[in-house]
């Protein structure tokens, strides 16, 4: 098969000869050069909070100055490609903050074009297990590789890798039955880690005293893995020094309730009712921290407190 | 400036517009009419016929009139589409080289692209007589949901045609182009164009701001249109008959061809009455009384129906109802609600059909849109698209979308998507594959086109090899395949080992059938005939130029003759005029240029030769 598109004139093809003014080529390296950028509201030349509208009035002023057809049969030498580029930059990245028009993604990840809105699954999906397996064909196959990518960036805990391999196994093998649960796999994984990181940051704010922002790290941790109960027990902390007693009252419960065999839980639950007054509840939580792990000092010597008390 | 034309080549009719000053206008052909029916025929005496000249001889005519070529266009002869039209139609279609269709014209099996380019041709010569002047650029549009094939066939009929293919545009987009023509500045939300047209269906959704025409999704349906409802009555005609009469029309081309516009006319009728009478006196005659017939002689019969409202309705509702499927499924493809749209834009002549303006206000809740004439938009479109283009600077851009997916097969015989459908073009896509075998060292690319998850249930568009991968444990080899499409719509694919550099890649293109030999060929054989044709009319005025040159010398010759007869010279000139004489009967007869040009010549030097003697010698005389 050869090219007959008759879309340009043949012609011996001088890379110096171009119908373009100096400005003008100027004009398409800079904007060349811009669209290299992985943000797309600075390809658009937009501000960081502009909104849908101001980017598409932004990508449709762009378009009508730089789309292939303002140079349509012209010499453009080199800079053929290069308008073409530009304007497959600009549309990705209309289309970029047509997907995400609040910002960026919490991950940044460079999702190829390509990757398609998934279509709803659907039974008629299910492959007929009764088809008689493919034929081996005689032609090489073409394969993807994106299944190994995945697993592999996953276990490194490489999640820009993980979604673009995820992305490109979409690609390959949009299919798949276990789609769904990979991505689930990577969305949980990510946030296992994000959680992680907010809680070190939660403990950080807590040796420093900062009670509000120590809750406010481990609240996020534990909205993003809310079966930790080490994320809640350690909210119900802040909150204590803070003085929200209410609140922390309902967040030890809780963390009692996700590990009742933990004996930190059991300690602050404790202590909650200790600060309210409810000093019958209170021993019955450090006698069972104490039962779970004698060592809980602090459970110890509160004991002691309300039974002198007592 | 050399005008740009826009052509709407239709299912039924087609229609070729251009910017005329600032506006643009639909360019009559010179019977004067806007539409020109695509209709080719061979009539009995050989000449090639176009337009409403052909559709009109096409009940006394049915095999050698084709109709409805669109149909075939860049399709596979065994594809179930073409089967189906097969059947259909009263021409004969046979199988090409490369599983293309061929038409049986004149006994002649033309590719449908050249049967395109006589319509073509014809619409061609209509704008250059419009115009006083030769034109060779036209922009043409296609259906939005034809696939690359069928577009490839199109840009290579107007080739064949002799034009010079701009750009293959979308019918919906260019139907609201012509719409909202002369509106900018003004900021259109949604739009929504229905193209019901005579062949296929389209829905597109537009966005349109200040000169950008942004095209959103668009759907369709290639063999859904007017055709196919003129086909539901043409089939209860055949079906009551047969009941009554127990005599299958189907048969016979000339009763189908007749029902056929029997049909369209009622349908047409029933858009504006209640009520259609459908009258075909002599639809069936007996066969010639031979004596060999086995059956009892039948009478004559006619046909005589009335047809409802109603009852058409009922027959085509399906056909309806599938149109609003498509529209719904791509209102959902691009994330809108029917509420979401602000205007719904009906083109095409079967949207004149009331129930299927009622379905469409229906969905949306809105009352459509309809140009004044819903058959000339997509050719002004064109017109306008087509001025735009060539103009130095434009205010206008369209921002169309691919309307399949495009990808290419992997392991396991599925479809791997590199560009989804509505993606704006120009675009291009990377993506990474390796080897499914170990020691694997070429990999087949095979470049599909459409939204199976089979690798069969698509399109082929082409294939290729790419070798010399460095001999690896499967897996191991990376493979980046490159889509890309360019601004003019031409898929080319790329395949590149990231290792060791090596690359293959094709430019899909020669997917009409034809391949770029056969189309050169055509294009060839095009120029020869035009040549031949000038050449025949030339010899033909100059054979004529030499018989009245040879009539003027044969009446001199006896005057002459009276005046020489006599003289010395005279016995030798009187031989040798009535030598040339002969010979210039001779070359008058043929068909050899060079023949007659010499005998005309020495007709003439005899014949002022006599011319003198006759002067000379009779006012000399007595």
């Amino acid at each position: 098969m050869s090219d007959m598109s008759g879309g340009a004139p043949d012609q011996p093809i001088d890379p110096t000869a171009v119908d373009l003014s100096p400005e003008r080529q100027r004009e398409i390296e800079d904007l060349l050069a811009r669209t290299r950028s992985s943000d797309p509201r600075e390809v658009l030349g937009v501000s960081a909070t502009a909104t849908v509208d101001e980017a598409k009035a932004a990508y449709f002023a762009l378009a009508q100055r730089f789309h292939p057809d303002q140079f349509f049969r012209k010499r453009l030498g080199s800079f053929q490609a290069k308008v073409e580029r530009i304007f497959t930059q600009l549309t990705r990245a209309f289309q970029e903050v047509l997907r995400n028009p609040d910002g960026p993604p919490p991950v940044a990840s460079p999702a190829p074009a390509a990757a398609a809105p998934l279509p709803a699954w659907s039974p008629d999906d299910l492959p007929d297990l009764w088809e008689e397996a493919a034929p081996v064909a005689a032609e090489p196959q073409i394969g993807g590789r994106s299944r190994e990518r995945f697993a592999k960036a996953l276990q490194q805990q490489r999640f820009d890798l993980a979604v673009e391999a995820l992305a490109a196994l979409e690609v390959e093998e949009p299919h798949a039955l276990d789609l769904p649960k990979m991505r689930l796999e990577l969305k949980r994984r990510q946030d296992e880690v994000t959680a992680m990181i907010e809680y070190t940051k939660g403990t950080v704010a807590h040796q420093k005293r900062e009670w509000n922002a120590a809750y406010k790290h481990f609240e996020k941790a534990s909205a993003l893995d809310p079966r930790n109960a080490v994320f809640v027990e350690r909210a119900a902390r802040a909150l204590v020094f803070q003085g929200d007693l209410k609140e922390a009252k309902r967040l030890a419960e809780r963390a009692v309730e996700l590990k009742p065999d933990d004996p930190n839980c059991r300690t602050t639950l404790g202590r909650v009712f200790q600060l309210a007054g409810m000093e019958r509840n209170a021993k019955r939580e450090y006698e069972a921290a104490l039962k779970l792990d004698p060592k809980q000092d602090f459970a110890r010597s509160q004991m002691r407190k309300l039974w002198w008390k007592g | 400036m050399e005008p740009v034309l826009g052509i709407d080549l239709g299912t039924t009719n087609s229609v070729v517009a251009a910017v005329e000053g600032s506006s643009p206008q639909v360019i009559p052909n010179r019977a004067g009419y806007k539409l020109t029916p695509s209709v080719v025929a061979i009539a009995q005496n050989g000449r090639q016929l176009v337009g409403q000249m052909a559709r009109r001889q096409a009940v006394t005519n049915p095999k050698n009139t084709i109709h409805a070529a669109k149909r075939l266009i860049g399709r596979k002869f065994s594809s179930k589409e073409v089967q189906r039209v097969r059947e259909l139609v009263p021409y004969d279609l046979v199988a090409g080289e490369h599983d293309d269709v061929r038409i049986l014209l004149g006994d002649q099996p033309l590719s449908v692209p050249e049967i395109s380019a006589m319509v073509l041709g014809e619409l061609k010569r209509d704008a250059e007589a419009h115009f006083g002047q030769a034109v060779s650029k036209a922009v043409i549009t296609v259906p939005a949901y034809f696939n690359d094939a069928q577009r490839q066939a199109t840009k290579d009929a107007g080739r064949i045609a002799g034009l010079d293919v701009l750009r293959i545009i979308n019918e919906p987009t260019s139907a609201a182009l012509a719409y909202l023509a002369g509106r900018t500045g003004e900021t259109v939300g949604k739009l929504v164009v229905f193209d019901l047209g005579g062949g296929t269906f389209d829905v597109s959704i537009l966005e349109v701001s200040s000169g950008v025409y942004r095209v959103v999704a668009t759907g369709g349906d290639t063999f859904l249109g007017g055709e196919d409802f003129d086909q539901r009555i043409v089939e209860w005609l055949v079906f009551g008959f047969a009941k009554e009469h127990q005599i299958d029309l189907r048969k016979d081309r000339m009763a189908m061809q007749r029902l056929k516009d029997a049909a369209e006319k009622a349908k047409c009728d029933l858009s504006e009455g209640q009520e259609s009478q459908i009258n075909l006196p002599f639809i069936f005659s007996p066969p010639a009384a031979d004596g060999t017939e086995a059956s009892p002689q039948k009478p004559a019969l006619h046909l005589m129906r009335s047809l409802s409202r109603a009852k058409l309705e009922d027959l085509t509702r399906d056909l309806v109802e599938r149109a609003l499927m498509i529209t719904e499924r791509t209102l959902s493809e691009a994330g809108l609600s029917p509420t979401k749209i602000s205007d719904v834009l009906l083109v095409g002549g079967q949207t004149r059909m009331p129930k299927v303006q009622d379905a469409v206000r229906s969905l949306f809740n809105r009352e459509p849109l309809r140009g004044a004439h819903p058959d000339e938009v997509v050719a002004l479109g064109a017109g306008i698209q087509a001025q735009a283009l060539v103009a130095e600077t434009s205010q206008m851009l369209l921002l169309d979308v691919t309307p399949l997916s495009l990808g290419i097969t992997v392991a396991g015989g599925y479809s791997a998507i590199l560009i989804p459908k509505n993606t704006t073009v120009p675009t291009s896509a990377t993506h990474i594959f390796t080897t499914v075998r170990d020691y694997q060292t070429s990999v087949k690319i095979m470049v599909l086109q459409g939204e199976g998850q089979r690798a069969e249930e698509n399109e082929l568009l082409g294939e290729f090899l790419l070798s010399g991968l460095r001999s690896a444990p499967r897996g191991e080899v990376d493979i980046d395949v490159t889509f890309s499409i360019s601004a003019d719509g031409i898929v080319s694919v790329q395949a590149k080992d990231r290792e060791t550099g090596t690359e293959a890649s094709i430019t899909v293109t020669a997917s009409s059938g034809l391949t770029s030999e056969e189309l050169q060929r055509i294009i060839d054989e095009q120029r020869d005939q035009l040549l031949e044709q000038r050449q025949a009319v030339e010899t033909r005025t100059k054979a004529d130029e030499l018989r009245s040159r040879m009539s003027d010398l044969e009446q001199i010759f006896p005057e002459v003759r009276g005046l020489i007869d006599g003289s010395e010279f005279g016995p030798d000139a009187l031989t040798k005029a009535e030598r040339t004489l002969q010979r210039g009967k001779a070359a008058a007869e043929g068909n050899d240029l060079a023949g007659i040009l010499s005998a005309t010549e020495a007709v003439e030097s005899i014949l002022s030769l006599f011319r003198g003697i006759v002067a000379k010698l009779a006012g000399s005389g007595p």
